[in-house]
């Protein structure tokens, strides 16, 4: 298991550079230049013949893009992500200081979703064709079909501006003191809403892959040996069912680093996708770049969860 | 003849018979506004444009700061809502006129009557985006230059006009051939760690603002002083045109006589002022990514830097340490959101001021309990932009028929619920521009466009397309909606094509590659509208979207900019209009009113021109809970 793991690993290193050439050579393909970026050409035409130009060499931008590139990679196997061009702020800080919210709001939504999905679709499969199993589904089509913005803007509608009980946005009262009923405060509505939307689709998996594995003959046997239906599905039939959720959760687990640019907007939540989409705005190669390298290991590391944790559920697979 | 020229011709008279400044001042308090034959410069602070000037105004300058607490045009009580607090008091600089003493430390914040101004609390207004700096070397938007001068202070900043007013400094003074410019600034400003801002403070921002390895966005603007070019070339280790002859007076040389310069150190919020004894060992290429740029801690504006929350607020908090009256709340804080969550927030209570408000949302704001609405005039110029490159549009008839089929004034209270005055000029600011008459107005007539278009030739099939922003404002789709249906009724067949923002840039300026352009922004001063329009700004390098050239056009320009006698602006812009209007490089359409809401209990503020600019008078805001 051990090498398996490392070997995996191994493996993922030319990975991560291959994405990284890919997404250098074609936001360097896309029309738009960082130190245009920054300034409307009105302006910029009007501070000078020479700012451009003295810009772009100071972010040595007027360098060929294969060396750009060879010395961004240098620089980032050193540990350093360069600086900003935007604010010339740390790459390193810019993204750290956005991976914290990002993990507590879309690891909360997660959680969420899967305390809501998983006992759900286990009843809509155990009564399937019942009311409770037609109600279940209409709502999990609702949800899907119900875009991000509007749940949000909704909510904020019903809960914060009518109701009265949650904030509209921020992570926090400002001037407060942060605490943590202050932030689960904050927390709630933005949570809810990706929670919910996330949700709605795993209902359906869970619902599915359920009646697929009550079907099968070992839960027959067991349900014919006079086990409580509870312990048949809890004990026989969820480990197995579990198999695709499994799969379906451990993909989305680099979403819980990407962050997502809507609801962080939404909710003025300093996240990765907000960091991600000003970035792209403003041409910030180092911040685009470092931020979709965070997510590209997230991405292999989430697919190697989701390999081990096939394992785990399931003891006829083994990795050697 | 507007008032501004009433009281432009007072000014000068009062000048030039050697009154003293109190009573100038005075006469100017009464007449409501003080104001110069330099405020028509003055007033292109309010963009970004690089106003040099080459010839020298036909006389001197003086100015001095109208916050005179005893002259100042004032309302006895300043407890009106939003929007109806007095008049800013615009600095002034006539050419012309020798300086008088400054005889007096005025207070910037004073008011007639303070007796229901309350002390205390908070207001927080909407700031949109993230700031990218704290730092005005680097500041590349106008809402961050509006911060900054109220943190750092400013030589002079922009009020809720299109003028401009001195801030740290005293008075102004300008040499008969406009090429020295002498500042005295306030003799008791601390920085908010008890070292005193003196002249070489400035002295320092301004070395650093021209030097090269800054990259700074101030520096094309400054270029025209003395020296500039050498010192930016590390041939000098200081600038010969800033001298400072003592720890108050600092004095700019010119290369050449400039009329405008006063405008280049303004900008549209004001250029903050750093403190050397800070930053004086951060080498020039460092100081963007300085500590300093994220936090300034040592500042010496009525209100100092709280705290940032990445992408969440800023707070700013009251500097008791400030050299005049300081500000009434404790705090201000900009807060970071959508617009559509700042809407929510200002019904809620969680956000005091909006600056901008969606035309389609005016209404719902306005039945909102405890909210005024303010709808101000702007500088802003909104047009449609020809490509003159395309063959099918050189036949200015053809041009000309497009515009009659606009219904402008249709589209204004259709789209813009009448907010705002339809245009016939590249420039609907400052108000002075109210008098540039005689050019040839589109209003709207089908008939005469067919008529046009059919003998310009125009070809009913060929398919043309605006180009615009895909995350512009709602109402210029609306707008182009309507006019793709008033062309298509006339035979121009145009699609709308949504683009990305730097693609819409490329298209229109690197590859030529488009028929029509969406173009809107703010022309504070006529002069600003040489950048789209003469012949010297035709890309590549400038931005002439239009690539339009007319000779007369491009002279008119130069005269305009080296003028310093309003009268002679007046009749050289009217000039230029006419030729533009009868020419059609571009059709100009209206210039929108800026919409904000303010909560009723904040009281002291006055809703600016320039909408990035709402935090002007922060220090003058009070609270008055009902």
């Amino acid at each position: 298991m051990g090498r398996y793991i490392l070997r995996r690993l191994v493996v993922s290193v030319p990975v991560l550079a291959a994405i990284t050439l890919a997404v250098y050579i074609m936001m360097n393909l896309a029309p738009g230049d960082p130190v245009m970026a920054m300034i409307d050409p009105e302006t910029a035409s009007a501070l000078g013949p020479d700012w451009v130009e003295t810009q772009r060499e100071q972010l040595g931008l007027n360098q060929p893009m294969p060396v750009r590139y060879v010395l961004w990679l240098g620089q980032v196997a050193r540990g350093n992500f360069g600086f900003s061009y935007n604010d010339r702020q740390p790459v390193s800080a810019k993204v750290s200081e956005r991976f914290w919210p990002t993990l507590k709001l879309m690891g909360t939504a997660q959680a969420i979703a899967l305390t809501i999905a998983v006992p759900l679709g286990i009843l809509s499969a155990v009564r399937q064709y019942s009311r409770t199993d037609y109600v279940l589904t209409v709502l999990a089509f609702l949800a899907v079909s119900i875009p991000n913005f509007f749940l949000a803007l909704g909510l904020i509608y019903i809960f914060a501006v009518t109701l009265g009980w949650t904030p509209t946005a921020g992570m926090g009262t400002i001037g407060g003191t942060g605490s943590f009923f202050n932030s689960l405060h904050h927390l709630i509505l933005p949570a809810s809403v990706l929670g919910l939307s996330a949700a709605a689709p795993l209902i359906r998996y869970v619902r599915s892959s359920m009646l697929e594995t009550l079907s099968q003959d070992y839960v027959q046997v067991a349900r014919a040996k006079g086990l409580h239906p509870t312990a048949v599905v809890i004990r026989h039939a969820l480990r197995n069912a579990l198999i695709p959720v499994v799969t379906i959760v451990a993909l989305s687990l680099p979403s819980l680093i990407g962050g997502t640019v809507i609801v962080e907007a939404i909710f003025a939540w300093p996240g990765m996708g907000t960091l991600v989409i000003t970035s792209l705005h403003a041409v910030d190669y180092p911040v685009i770049m470092a931020a979709l390298l965070v997510i590209g290991i997230a991405i292999v590391i989430s697919n190697l969860i989701a390999d081990l944790l096939y394992a785990l559920l399931d003891p006829r697979i083994r990795y050697s | 003849m507007s008032r501004y020229r009433h009281i432009q011709d007072a000014l000068l008279q009062q000048t030039q018979t050697s009154m003293n400044r109190r009573v100038l001042m005075k006469r100017a308090g009464m007449l409501g506004f003080a104001a110069t034959g330099f405020s028509a410069l003055l007033a292109a602070c309010g963009g970004d444009d690089d106003p040099t000037a080459t010839t020298a105004p036909e006389t001197a300058a003086t100015a001095t700061t109208g916050a005179d607490a005893t002259a100042a045009p004032q309302e006895a009580t300043p407890t009106a809502g939003a929007g109806t607090t007095p008049a800013p008091q615009a600095a002034t600089a006539t050419p012309g006129t020798s300086a008088p003493p400054a005889t007096t430390a005025p207070d910037p914040t004073a008011t007639a009557d303070t007796s229901a101004v309350t002390s205390g609390g908070e207001v927080r207004w909407h700031y949109g985006s993230a700031p990218r700096t704290f730092n005005p070397l680097f500041s590349t938007s106008n809402r961050e230059h509006a911060f900054e001068a109220l943190m750092y202070g400013a030589i002079a900043k922009i009020g809720d006009g299109f003028e401009p007013m001195l801030d740290l400094a005293e008075t102004i003074e300008v040499s008969p051939d406009a090429t020295v410019y002498t500042f005295t600034l306030h003799d008791n400003i601390m920085f908010t760690d008890g070292e005193q801002l003196t002249s070489e403070d400035v002295r320092f921002t301004f070395e650093r603002a021209i030097n090269r390895s800054t990259a700074s966005v101030w520096r094309g603007r400054l270029l025209s002083i003395q020296g500039a070019a050498d010192f930016d070339a590390a041939v000098s280790d200081s600038l010969s045109g800033i001298s400072t002859p003592d720890d108050l007076t600092i004095e700019f040389t010119l290369e050449a006589p400039d009329a405008v310069f006063f405008l280049s150190i303004c900008g549209t919020g004001g250029f903050g002022i750093l403190p050397q004894h800070i930053l004086g060992d951060v080498a020039p290429e460092e100081l963007a990514q300085h500590e300093f740029s994220r936090a300034p801690t040592v500042t010496a504006g009525a209100f100092k830097f709280g705290r940032y929350e990445v992408d969440q607020f800023m707070v700013f908090e009251r500097n008791d340490d400030y050299y005049g009256t300081p500000a009434n709340l404790d705090r201000i804080i900009g807060v970071i959101v959508t617009s559509s969550v700042a809407q929510a927030q200002l019904q809620t209570g969680e956000l005091d001021i909006v600056p901008f408000i969606e035309f389609d949302e005016v209404e719902r704001t306005r039945a909102l309990p405890n909210v005024e609405i303010n709808s101000v005039r702007s500088a802003t110029v909104s047009k449609l932009v020809f490509n003159l490159n395309r063959e099918y549009f050189q036949n200015k008839l053809v041009r000309q028929g497009m515009a009659y089929a606009i219904d402008a004034q249709g589209i204004l209270d259709a789209a813009l619920l009448g907010e705002g005055f339809v245009i016939h000029a590249p420039f609907s600011a400052p108000e002075w521009t109210d008098q540039i008459t005689g050019m040839t107005e589109y209003n709207y007539d089908p008939d005469r466009a067919r008529e046009l278009l059919a003998e310009g030739g125009w070809d009913s099939n060929q398919a043309i397309e605006f180009i615009f922003a895909a995350d512009t404002n709602p109402w210029w789709i609306t707008t182009l909606t309507i006019i793709q249906q008033m062309w298509a009724d006339v035979g121009v067949t145009v699609g709308l094509a949504p683009i990305d923002f730097a693609e819409l840039n490329v298209r229109s300026l690197e590859n030529d590659n488009f028929d029509f352009r969406v173009l809107g922004g703010s022309v504070g001063d006529p002069d600003q509208a040489t950048a789209t329009l003469a012949t010297s700004g035709i890309p590549p390098g400038g931005t002439n979207y239009a690539r339009y050239s007319n000779p007369r056009v491009d002279e008119l320009f130069v005269m305009g900019r080296a003028s310093g006698n309003i009268d002679e602006r007046i009749a050289i812009y009217t000039e230029l209009a006419q030729i533009i209007s009868e020419d059609v490089p571009e059709i100009y359409l209206f210039a929108p009113n800026n919409i904000s809401a303010y909560a009723s209990r904040v009281r002291g503020a006055s809703a600016p021109a320039f909408r990035d600019n709402t935090v002007w008078d922060a220090a003058s805001w009070y609270i008055e809970e009902a």
